[in-house]
């Protein structure tokens, strides 16, 4: 569309920070970073990295992170696992799969193929029809979120507004969510304040994040900032079990580096992450095994060194469950 | 650096402007000059009339009786913010405060013994009836999905009739004209305070509910709990909460100060409890409409509820002495509020002519730690 115009005659002005979108749709890209103008480029003439550096002002790895050890003992176990959806459907069905310690496993799917489903039901908000979920050997299926937290799970849901923070809560109650009935928080009902501050003042400082007061709403940040609390908020209790669901959709190229560089990490200290993402290169790239979903079920485990982007988003479509020639 | 200072010491204009763009401030500017240009086209000084209203309002048995006020008022919006706060709308408080108010009547008439006991257990009992009247639309909303808003209202009605047909049937007074109870005895009505010539020891009460209130709000698990939800519920279920419980216990709170403040109306206030005058007086709406201004605001509440109080008190005082109806205060009070409802601020002027801008920095709802 936008290069039938181009070709009409017509100028177009296309602001993203998608990469992918830059290289494939422009002729010519301007940098701006911090308000000012800091780079013009030919795209015939340049790279992502390029790009990512003029953006970030330093040099961005964008490529495969491959894990520092040999998975370990299996963190999440699911087996036989069906839900139903919001319309009454049957949203996935008999999803068996095992996320071990020191693994990213990424989750690839078109939107709307039971993938939000499944991670709902994994973490407690959705009601499993039939199968069964553990966590570190613990059957949690009909556990409440509190006790699945306390079993060792964290969860950055892929709606950072509406689910992963409360816009008109202070920064230390979005950073507190999910922990508020925590030992170290409370005794006997009544809060430990100060507790509650440093945690919030300490998470601000390690991961970076650009905030004013802590008792200011946390409205008042930016994308990349709020997705940032999430993520340190999710991270902050050593929990084995990561769920990340688009961990970084609509972030700037920095913030998608901080974050990736910390799902990595966190993998290498041993934790297992059960990862959804809608960018392809982003499961490319971080994950050490791949599964898709098509119609609710898992049609493929995949191993992300021995497949493209374009031979992914063939399973995603179904194609190869159709038989070899879709 | 001493520079800087002098530059940015805000001049007074400034200050009034930074004032005047406060939602609440504003309203009040708002509504008391819409009000004084109402009674200057009447053609009555609106000078006097608002001196005359402030007068009634603080002075001598005045303010005996604008605190009196205050007690219903602060307490029914304490209810209505309690529900509010925790994202549970519950429109029942006057069906509560009905409810609540015959049966601490009846214990408090039909109980013998000293008052120190029959007036703690009339509360007690105000209280409980309130809070299991407030229990129908909870249940209601979370095993049969009927939505709060609907049912709490409706059950106002069915409030009214029920204790209707009690008083006219089964303990009706025939010694008076009025559909109405016995009295309460001497011994079992609530006490005075010694001060500003004998003020019902049930301010003492709700002044003790709501810095309970804050308190709660501020420090314990279950104050956040409740204000996450009321925030944003699918970030509170993400967090553990679990909001369908705890908008029964929201409910069961909400009803049981309800409750304890129509008993308040009996034995502390009227001494009889009389069909249909609960809900006549629109207290529970007043509370209501102090419960919006204050921002559901524990110590808020306190101060937006003595200030309708005094308008309220007041406005008799003004329509004695300064010939304009009481009725400029119910007017001046749906002025505040639909000013504070429509977030109508001095900004919201410029901004018609300017963008909108995103971002402003509002107090959090949460967190003023």
């Amino acid at each position: 569309m936008i290069r039938r115009l181009r070709d009409t005659g017509r100028t177009i002005l296309f602001i993203t920070h998608k990469l992918g979108e830059v290289m494939s749709l422009s002729d010519r890209v301007t940098v701006l970073r911090d308000g000012r103008s800091v780079a013009d480029l030919i795209t015939a003439d340049t790279d992502p990295e390029e790009i990512a550096r003029h953006m970030t002002g330093r040099d961005v790895d964008l490529h495969q992170r491959a894990p520092a050890h040999q998975p370990g003992e299996a963190v999440l176990e699911v087996s036989g696992l069906s839900a139903t959806g919001e319309h009454g459907r049957k949203a996935f069905r008999e999803a068996s799969f095992e996320v071990r310690s020191g693994e990213i496993v990424g989750i690839a799917g078109i939107a709307g193929n039971g993938q939000n489903e499944l991670i709902e039901t994994v973490a407690g908000l959705r009601p499993s029809d039939e199968g069964s979920i553990s966590l570190n050997g613990a059957d949690i299926t009909d556990a409440e979120v509190l006790t699945r937290r306390a079993a060792g799970m964290a969860y950055v849901p892929e709606d950072r507004h509406g689910v992963g923070t409360s816009h008109r809560a202070s920064v230390w109650a979005n950073l507190l969510v999910g922990h508020q009935r925590d030992p170290a928080f409370q005794r006997k009902g009544w809060f430990d304040l100060r507790a509650i501050r440093d945690h919030a003042r300490s998470l601000i400082k390690t991961y970076g994040i650009r905030s004013g007061p802590i008792g200011a709403p946390v409205s008042t940040l930016s994308g990349g900032n709020l997705q940032k609390v999430v993520v340190a908020r999710e991270m902050s209790h050593g929990a084995p079990l990561l769920i990340a669901e688009q961990p970084t959709r609509g972030l700037d190229i920095a913030a998608i580096e901080f974050i990736h560089d910390r799902l990595v990490r966190f993998r290498d200290g041993g934790g297992a992450v059960l990862m959804v993402s809608a960018e392809l290169s982003e499961v490319l790239a971080l994950s050490s095994r791949i599964l898709v979903m098509f119609d609710g079920r898992i049609v493929a485990d995949l191993d992300p060194s021995k497949v493209s982007e374009a031979g992914l988003g063939l399973y995603m479509t179904g194609a190869h469950e159709d038989g070899p020639d879709g | 650096m001493a520079e800087q200072v002098t530059v940015h010491r805000p001049t007074l204009a400034s200050k009034v402007g930074a004032a005047l763009s406060h939602p609440v401030v504003f309203s009040l500017v708002f509504a008391f000059a819409l009000g004084w240009l109402i009674v200057y086209l009447t053609g009555r000084d609106p000078g006097f009339a608002y001196s005359e209203m402030v007068n009634g309002a603080v002075t001598g048995s005045g303010l005996r009786n604008t605190l009196g006020r205050a007690v219903p008022i602060i307490g029914m919006a304490l209810a209505v913010s309690v529900a509010f706060r925790s994202g549970v709308i519950n429109l029942g408080g006057e069906g509560q405060m009905v409810v609540g108010g015959l049966a601490g009547a009846l214990v408090a008439i039909y109980t013998p013994g000293p008052g120190e006991l029959v007036i703690p257990l009339a509360m007690v009992a105000g209280g409980v009836a309130g809070a299991a009247w407030a229990m129908l639309p909870a249940f209601g909303q979370t095993r049969l999905r009927l939505p709060i808003l609907i049912t709490s209202l409706l059950l106002n009605y069915v409030a009214r009739a029920i204790t209707g047909y009690l008083v006219r049937f089964h303990f009706l007074d025939d010694s008076v004209t009025l559909t109405s109870t016995r009295q309460v005895p001497e011994i079992a009505r609530m006490p005075r305070m010694p001060i500003f010539g004998g003020v019902s020891l049930s301010l003492a009460l709700v002044i003790v509910l709501v810095a309970v209130a804050w308190v709660v709000y501020g420090r314990t698990v279950s104050g956040y709990e409740t204000q996450m939800a009321g925030l944003n519920g699918r970030f509170a279920r993400y967090g553990g909460i679990q909001v369908e419980r705890q908008t029964v216990g929201v409910m069961v709170v909400a009803g049981t100060i309800g409750g304890i403040i129509g008993t308040h109306m009996i034995i502390g206030d009227a001494y009889r409890f009389i069909d249909g005058e609960l809900v006549v007086s629109g207290l529970a709406w007043t509370g209501l409409l102090v419960a919006l201004l204050a921002a559901n605001h524990p110590l808020m509440i306190l101060v937006a509820g003595f200030l309708f109080s005094g308008l309220q008190i007041g406005g008799l005082a003004m329509q004695r002495n300064a010939d304009v109806s009481w009725r400029l205060s119910q007017v001046l009070q749906a002025l505040v509020i639909v000013a504070v409802a429509s977030r109508l601020t001095f900004g919201w002027f410029k901004r018609q002519r300017t963008a909108p801008s995103e971002g402003e920095l509002e107090p959090a709802a949460v967190g003023e730690v």
